[in-house]
């Protein structure tokens, strides 16, 4: 079985937590976020005939800001940051974002993530991509759950790459 | 246009009419209202004092006044709602009584134990000779915090590598992780330096915590840990790292959950016939 620590992150408001809750049953309440800025829930599934569990930490507040403690990002093997489409401000500082991730967890697995894809047409979507610093590597909408379940496999599918 | 014009003048004139033959009634309309309205502001000068002053006298002398007609009412409110009053107050109440008993037991084995250990060395000496009776030795072996739970936890990430509990509990995975981000959040915000968080408490319940290299391990306990528990469960802890979580152990990523969860219950819990946990030694 393998066990694995993935950080969720993300500007504030962009549906990190939609997503957390489209995943996984949350058991502990929302207030954790509020009060030490951070909730774990977990995930297990079977990919590729390999069980994988997922812990996943997902933290508030803004990664370049230091007031997430760093012990939070400590030994975590992959990361999901999370950007809403149809607010530039929440990629408008992806590459400074990106960058500051790599070095807090330098070798851990990166996938961002374009959340709100029900909010905006084709259109809008190939314009928004021409924009951001960095492809994202899967756009979700956590409203209508497309795509969700695939980024958490995805993510199981790199973790086993990365074990063997 | 024609037909209309004249309609005017029809009401034109109806309203003249009327203003001539009701001027008199409007007048005294008028002189009646001024003399009540004059009448209505006498009457309030003078009443308004006595309406604040009677007010002043009730906020001054309210108890006294009215004590018995309250406490009646108080009385007979609570003797008809007796069940609803202990179903509220008794939860509350039975935890603040829990709550500060265990914590008068751990003051109490705390000052015995500082006692036993300012006198020498040896259990049987110190009671014998030294007087420490034995009801109080007993009192400090019997309050002990049982162990509920052993939680074996990596650094850094929170992950749980294996554990074992006397008592159901939530999926212990979240528990892990949450407890280290409890940890990182305490220590982040109020230590400084090399200092950690050892025990977190909360009502009669502790988690005691020692950190080794590469993991921690926290015990859950029942009860108020003392500074005499927290150095025996140390002890003890450290003696089980030493022995059973080896180097080989450690290493076998297939079965070692399983393994160490079998070590931590057969050193720290009773056996499943007794279905709980056992005190520090």
């Amino acid at each position: 079985m393998i066990k694995r620590k993935v950080i969720l992150t993300g500007s504030f408001g962009v549906g990190k937590t939609s997503l957390f809750n489209r995943f996984v049953y949350s058991k502990f309440d929302e207030k954790y976020l509020t009060t030490i800025g951070v909730k774990v829930d977990k995930k297990s599934m079977t990919v590729e005939g390999k069980e994988v569990t997922l812990l996943l930490w997902d933290i508030a507040g803004e990664i370049s800001q230091d007031k997430v403690p760093n012990s939070y990002f400590l030994e975590s093997s992959a990361i999901i940051y999370v950007f809403d489409l149809t607010r530039p401000s929440t990629y408008a500082n992806m590459e400074f974002d990106l960058n500051h991730l790599n070095e807090k967890v330098p070798g851990a697995i990166v996938k961002v993530v374009g959340n709100k894809r029900d909010l905006v047409s084709d259109e809008e979507l190939q314009t928004i991509m021409q924009e951001v610093h960095q492809m994202p590597d899967i756009v979700t909408s956590a409203k209508t759950g497309d795509n969700v379940e695939q980024l958490f496999i995805d993510i199981a599918k790199s973790l086993i790459v990365d074990a063997i | 246009m024609t037909t209309s014009a004249s309609s005017m003048d029809g009401q034109e004139k109806l309203d003249q009419l009327k203003n001539i033959l009701l001027k008199d009634e409007r007048e005294e309309l008028m002189r009646l209202k001024k003399e009540l309205e004059e009448k209505e502001a006498k009457l309030n000068n003078k009443v308004a004092p006595l309406i604040e002053e009677h007010i002043e006298f009730l906020k001054k002398n309210f108890p006294e006044e009215f004590k018995s007609v309250v406490d009646k009412q108080i009385e007979s409110k609570i003797r008809d709602s007796q069940e609803e009053l202990i179903a509220v107050i008794y939860p509350a109440m039975g935890s603040m009584v829990k709550k500060y008993v265990g914590y008068q037991m751990a003051l109490l084995r705390e000052s015995i134990d500082e006692r036993i250990n300012k006198k020498g060395p040896i259990g049987w000496f110190k009671r014998k000779f030294l007087g420490v009776k034995e009801s109080e030795w007993a009192m400090s072996e019997e309050g002990k915090p049982v162990i509920e739970g052993i939680y074996i936890i990596e650094k850094g990430s929170g992950l749980l590598i294996s554990s074992a509990s006397g008592i159901e509990t939530m999926d212990e995975d979240l528990m892990a992780g949450m407890l280290t981000a409890i940890r990182s959040f305490a220590e982040d915000a109020f230590m400084k330096g090399e200092q950690k968080v050892d025990t977190i408490e909360y009502e009669n319940l502790s988690i005691f915590i020692q950190s080794y290299p590469t993991f921690y391990i926290a015990a859950s306990l029942s009860g108020k840990l003392t500074n005499r528990d927290k150095s025996e469960l140390e002890n003890e802890l450290l003696d089980f790292v030493n022995q059973d979580l080896n180097r080989d152990v450690m290493a076998d990523n297939e079965s070692k959950e399983l393994v160490i969860r079998k070590k931590i219950t057969d050193r720290f819990l009773i056996t499943p016939r007794l279905n709980g946990g056992k005190t520090i030694e």
